[in-house]
């Protein structure tokens, strides 16, 4: 029987780490701008390596 | 995090050289894990056994399907998902948070262990080195292996976090960290085993318990090994291949928190009516339907991305792969919640309908994303084109017909065999008595050639994958490393400023904690290094008192202890990898218990560490062996030929044959390690043993094989074609036969067998 309480335990921990996870990325403003960050990730800026 | 910066930028340089080491190696292992699939496949319809090619000589002990099985998933798992996962991973995360990969000797040494974890793994499970395990069967000291480069993989990860120049986490990069905390706590719970020598140990867990766990690993392993860090790689290749943003930013962030929520408590329907309890097999399933939505969500994402831009994914091979790939999601995602309803479960468990959902994952989802990432990656990291698109678009033909082909002739040959299993006729008896005659019946064998041509197909497209990438880049002018120019954020450079700016103004004990608080929210990585270590020690304090609880179990009657040749022909069970074909479960179903006897029992596996219980039934049920092959029912004189070649007692069967047993002897080295084992059993695993010393085992041991082989002999009569060696007590063979022999024999003499 415990060894479902270990595992159930385990679901939980998951869960609230999950929830520490949701709460910081809000707070943190990291929902604030849900637009912007679709488009500038197909924007590297590399450097042109320099031609020879 | 505060305010975009004004200081200056400097240049960043990304590390792409291990990026393209990863993807060779994935390639190289996919090639390695996909043509021991095609020999397995093999094996299954027939080669070496019922007909062979004259590849006799592939008839060998190592190559048996018991052992190559576990080497074919933990190569497609663990070698070629693993390797195109870090490869996917360092490239994106390079580039979403523009810093380079934190620790650069860490990254070299993580690529080298995790690749020798890979080699090792491959010496050790041909010559049988496994915990029994399904998807975990590495011995201990790989285990430990693993938890060092997993634990390296993590630092890269949150170090480059870390020192990233842009404050947005992208979401892909939100799935990679679940990854990590996700696997971290499964390898740690589901690895807790007890060494008995450098290369065997047993689990802490035993029967239900140890299924229990395991499958909550396994579950969870597709999880956050074949869903999390697939989608992250989803949602960062699949825009950049199509240039165009994914189609909701925002459902991508939903998908997210909505996957990490729910999917942990899904595993249950991996043991529907088994010996597990009504309430937590119903969680498992309610889970699992409630998963279906949010991963459906997922798939339209990745689908509607490429809205208006069709006519791209009719000339990019790399856009052919990567649709598949998501349709194969939508396809998986839909197919495991059903097959977790109940009365389909009935039907679909332990069938091959379960080996035809996985592969849809691994190799339609899984694997059209790895090689369409590669076929982006390589020619974009070094500059170029795509060797030959028509390679790779006849790459893509033969993978997609090969992985139809696999799933339909799965679906046919599970439904049929879950069928007639469970079929009765009009006096309600069973229809198919006779195992084999299932196989000829249902023209089994002929699918399975099917199957096999469709995995031959998938593997020829990765080998051509190989050539066209080598290609590419000997084509090329090389690796270019690419830079970056980045301004730095102006954020909590450094703890001790970031901790006196908290503190400032904190007196009270109150105040004071909320600064901390505070402080610890302003990195995420530390918060969730944090939490996963509060998560292990947690972790630890729980199982500690179960593992002192075991000795509290009360023994259910009637069932012993493995005696020494019990116990040394169950370590012969595990390690030729029985249970890859075999179950030891009956489910709580009529025709089940018609067909084997009374269902299994939780208290039944109070010895069985680990849990022998099996996923799969290549052939038929051995929980209740004993009193199924009773003596009057052939006994050990049936057991005795049917192992040596079971074409001798079951025309056409597939089982492999177990020869090398005959020769085998256990010497006095053997008995000292068996004392050893039961000496550990009794003090860590609580068994209730006597003595355990050299002498008592040996004499026990002894005793009882000569009396088995005393039975044998008297069984044979007239019937010669295998004999009886010298010294016949010492052999393997002989313990594993006393251990079959137990297999239920504690309802014959509970008198309780219907
Ligand atoms: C390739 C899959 C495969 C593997 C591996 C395998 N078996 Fe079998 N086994 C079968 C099949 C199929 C049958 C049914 C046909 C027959 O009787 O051979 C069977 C039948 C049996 C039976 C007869 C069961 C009955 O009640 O009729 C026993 C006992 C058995 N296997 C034991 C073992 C043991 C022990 C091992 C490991 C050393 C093993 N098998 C490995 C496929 C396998």
């Amino acid at each position: 029987m415990l060894m479902y309480f270990v595992l159930t335990a385990m679901g939980f921990i998951l869960f609230a780490i999950c929830i520490v996870g949701l709460i910081w990325s809000i707070r943190s403003g990291q929902m604030d701008d849900l637009e912007s960050p679709a488009v500038r990730m197909l924007h590297d800026d590399t450097i042109p390596p320099p031609s020879k | 995090m505060s305010e975009p910066s004004t200081l200056p930028p400097d240049t960043i340089q990304f590390n792409d050289r291990i990026v393209r080491n990863f993807l060779i190696m994935t390639l190289v292992w996919g090639i390695v894990g996909l043509l021991v699939g095609v020999i397995l496949a093999l094996q299954l319809a027939g080669m070496g056994s019922s007909w062979d090619l004259g590849l006799g000589f592939l008839n060998q002990e190592w190559l048996g399907f018991g052992r190559l099985r576990p080497l074919h998933t933990n190569a497609v798992i663990f070698a070629f998902t693993g390797n195109a996962i870090f490869g996917g991973v360092y490239y994106s995360i390079q580039r979403l948070l523009k810093a380079r990969l934190a620790f650069g000797k860490l990254v070299d040494f993580q690529f080298w262990s995790w690749n020798l974890i890979i080699v090792a793994a491959a010496i050790t499970l041909p010559l049988g080195i496994t915990t029994g395990k399904e998807y975990a069967e590495l011995e201990w000291p790989i285990d430990i292996a693993i938890a060092v480069s997993w634990i390296s993989f993590g630092a890269i990860l949150f170090g480059t976090i870390y020192k990233r120049r842009e404050r947005h986490l992208y979401v892909a990069i939100w799935f990679f960290i679940a990854t990590w905390v996700g696997i971290t706590m499964l390898h740690v719970v589901n690895s807790m085993e007890v060494p008995a020598s450098m290369w065997k140990s047993y689990s802490l867990y035993s029967g239900v318990r140890d299924a229990l766990v395991q499958w909550w690993y396994g579950h969870n392993a597709v999880a956050f090994f074949l869903t999390t860090p697939i989608l992250g790689l989803m949602y960062y290749y699949l825009p950049k291949a199509a240039g165009r943003p994914v189609y909701s930013y925002r459902l991508s962030i939903l998908h997210f928190w909505a996957l990490v929520f729910i999917y942990i408590w899904a595993g249950p329907h991996h043991l529907l009516h088994t010996a597990l309890p009504e309430w937590a097999q119903t969680l498992g399933v309610t889970f699992s339907i409630v998963l279906w939505m949010p991963s459906w969500a997922g798939m339209l994402n990745g689908l509607l991305t490429l809205r208006g831009a069709w006519d791209k994914v009719r000339s990019s091979p790399v856009l052919k792969f990567l649709v598949v790939s998501v349709t194969f999601y939508g396809m998986s995602t839909f197919e495991g919640p059903m097959m977790s309803l109940r009365n389909i479960n009935a039907l679909s468990h332990n069938t091959d309908w379960t080996i035809g959902h996985v592969h849809s994952g691994a190799l339609g989802w899984v694997g059209f994303m790895c090689f369409g990432m590669t076929y982006w990656l390589i020619p974009t990291m070094y500059k170029t084109k795509l060797w030959s698109e028509k390679m790779a678009n006849s790459h893509f033909w033969m993978a997609t017909i090969g992985i139809v082909l696999y799933a339909i002739t799965m679906w046919i040959t599970g439904i049929m065999q879950g069928s007639m299993w469970f079929e009765f006729t009009d006096e309600g008896t069973l229809r198919y008595q006779d195992w084999m005659a299932m196989y000829t019946e249902g023209h089994i064998p002929f699918f399975y050639m099917v199957r096999m041509f469709g995995g031959l197909l998938y593997l020829t497209g990765a080998i051509l994958a190989l050539i066209n990438i080598v290609q590419t880049m000997r084509n090329s002018n090389g690796l270019v490393e690419d830079s970056i120019q980045a301004t730095p954020l102006i954020k909590d450079t450094c703890y001790a400023t970031a901790y006196n700016e908290e503190m400032k103004d904190a007196e009270t004990p109150r105040e004071k904690f909320w600064a901390v608080h505070a402080l610890v929210e302003r990195w995420p990585f530390l918060l969730i290094l944090l939490t996963t270590l509060a998560l292990l020690f947690g972790g630890i304090i729980e199982i500690v008192p179960t593992m002192i609880q075991s000795t509290q179990v009360a023994v259910p009657n009637g069932i012993k202890p493995w005696t020494p040749l019990e116990m040394a022909g169950r370590d012969v069970y595990i390690r030729e990898g029985c249970v890859n074909c075999h179950t030891q479960m009956v489910r709580t179903l009529r025709p089940e218990t018609e067909r084997y006897g009374p269902h299994t029992r939780p208290e039944e596996g109070v010895y069985d560490h680990p849990f022998l219980w099996g996923s799969k039934r290549t052939g038929p049920d051995l929980a209740r062996e004993a009193l199924i092959k009773s003596s009057t029912h052939g006994g050990n004189l049936w057991h005795w030929r049917h192992m040596y070649d079971p074409q001798l007692t079951s025309e056409g069967s597939v089982m492999p044959n177990y020869a090398h047993l005959y020769d085998t002897y256990m010497d006095e080295g053997d008995m000292d390690s068996l004392a050893r084992k039961l000496t550990i059993w009794r003090d860590v695993l609580a068994t209730p043993y006597d003595d355990c010393d050299v002498e008592t085992v040996t004499r026990e041991y002894d005793e009882q094989a000569t009396l088995l082989v005393a039975e044998l002999e008297g069984a044979m009569g007239d019937i010669v074609d295998v004999s009886v060696p010298e010294n016949a007590k010492r052999t393997e063979i002989v313990a594993l036969l006393a251990y079959l022999n137990k297999l239920g024999s504690h309802l014959k003499e509970n008198g309780d067998t219907k």
